[in-house]
């Protein structure tokens, strides 16, 4: 937790608000994108060390998103962990399909938010 | 056969239309459940960072207020949990997904899973397996969602000091024993508590959705009221059989039996 940069990417402003309070308190800085094409934007622009994808994005659909991450060998190698308040089993496979590391459901509790996107750093 | 034809196709046509129907049903659960959690996140997640007091300290009516804001988002995600389970049972798509496992360690996690309200209400949790059974074939996530219900059911109804006692049995089919409900080897699971116990008229409808034996009861009884119901879909969907037994004021016994074959 050496002030890695995460691109968090979610369109509600109060889940982009707490889980950036979270993640600042454990020391990580935080960029923000609030829509599919800004999170596209800055992750070409700021080279983050991991991204945290909302997969119902009101521009881009989140799944669609990671798998335009995936095909720019500029972002390629980032680390993408959907961050979703879906529950359905059949959205866990299509996120590991669309190429994310792995995902974490929201709600999500404060004490293991932070542990859990530390393991996806590893 | 021209008729039979027509009502073969009469059936496919149907089914398609019942897919279809099943198609947007979940759509419309998934909907639900993603417009209900993302709210509760925030609920949940800025009442525990204050709680946290890394934004500084708080006064007693504070933490107070903060921990009834939090303890009722987390509540209602229970219940937001056990609901859109049920929904997706009754008109959604829903697949058993077998696998071999521990019988011992499900019983383990499902235990974990209710020890915390056991051990905040004083109530003793016990396992004895008398089954013999390394491992069963059954849907593991969903046979521990069957057991977690009646543990936590179970525990909310024994009062301080009460003990929960979780036992298993394999059956053989009836070649063996010529009583069993099932033609096949089976596990018999039972959750034994001591407390308040059910009438007998009461012991069918406690199955239902929302139904509380005792309304003055559901204010100390807090809980969603689909534990039960959710349980017998699960081992409904599992082939199995659930049933009670229970004498008021000495306890109840509720116990599932789902065959081993898939």
């Amino acid at each position: 937790m050496a002030g890695e940069k995460v691109l968090l990417v979610d369109d509600t402003r109060l889940n982009r608000e707490l889980a950036k309070d979270i993640l600042e308190i454990e020391g990580y800085k935080v960029i923000e994108a609030g829509n599919g094409k800004e999170a596209l934007n800055r992750a070409r622009q700021n080279n983050p060390d991991i991204i945290l994808l909302d997969i119902e994005l009101p521009d881009i659909n989140g799944l669609e998103v990671a798998k335009l991450l995936k095909e720019d060998p500029q972002t390629r190698g980032i680390p993408i962990v959907a961050l979703t308040a879906h529950h359905q089993p059949d959205d866990q496979s299509s996120f590991l399909a669309a190429g994310c590391v792995g995902f974490i459901s929201k709600p999500f509790d404060i004490k293991t938010f932070p542990k859990m996107l530390a393991n996806f750093l590893k | 056969m021209g008729k039979q034809k027509e009502s073969h196709e009469l059936k496919v046509r149907r089914t398609m239309k019942d897919k279809s129907e099943t198609k947007s049903e979940t759509k419309f659960i998934s909907t639900i459940s993603h417009k209900l959690r993302t709210p509760l996140n925030a609920i949940i997640g800025f009442s525990e960072l204050l709680l946290d007091q890394v934004y500084g300290e708080l006064n007693e009516k504070q933490t107070h207020y903060l921990k009834n804001i939090n303890s009722s988002g987390k509540n209602l995600l229970v219940f937001l949990n056990d609901l859109i389970d049920l929904l997706n049972l009754k008109w959604g798509e829903v697949r058993l997904e077998y696998s071999d496992f521990s019988l011992s360690q499900a019983i383990n996690q499902a235990q974990m899973s209710v020890k915390a309200f056991a051990e905040q209400k004083n109530v003793s949790l016990e396992v004895k397996d008398d089954s013999n059974l390394l491992t069963i074939k059954a849907d593991e996530n969903k046979f521990m969602k069957i057991l977690h219900h009646l543990l936590s059911n179970a525990v909310k109804f024994t009062p301080p000091g009460g003990k929960v006692e979780i036992t298993t049995r394999y059956l053989k089919g009836p070649e063996f024993n010529p009583s069993s409900l099932f033609p096949t080897p089976c596990v018999e699971i039972s959750v034994v508590d001591n407390g308040i116990g059910i009438k007998p008229e009461d012991q069918e409808r406690i199955f239902s959705e929302f139904y509380q034996v005792d309304s003055t009861l559901s204010q100390d009884f807090e809980g969603t009221g689909l534990g039960l119901s959710l349980a017998k879909e699960l081992v409904r969907l599992h082939q199995g059989k659930i049933w009670v037994e229970s004498e008021e004021g000495k306890g109840s016994k509720f116990t599932f039996v789902i065959p081993l074959d898939e």
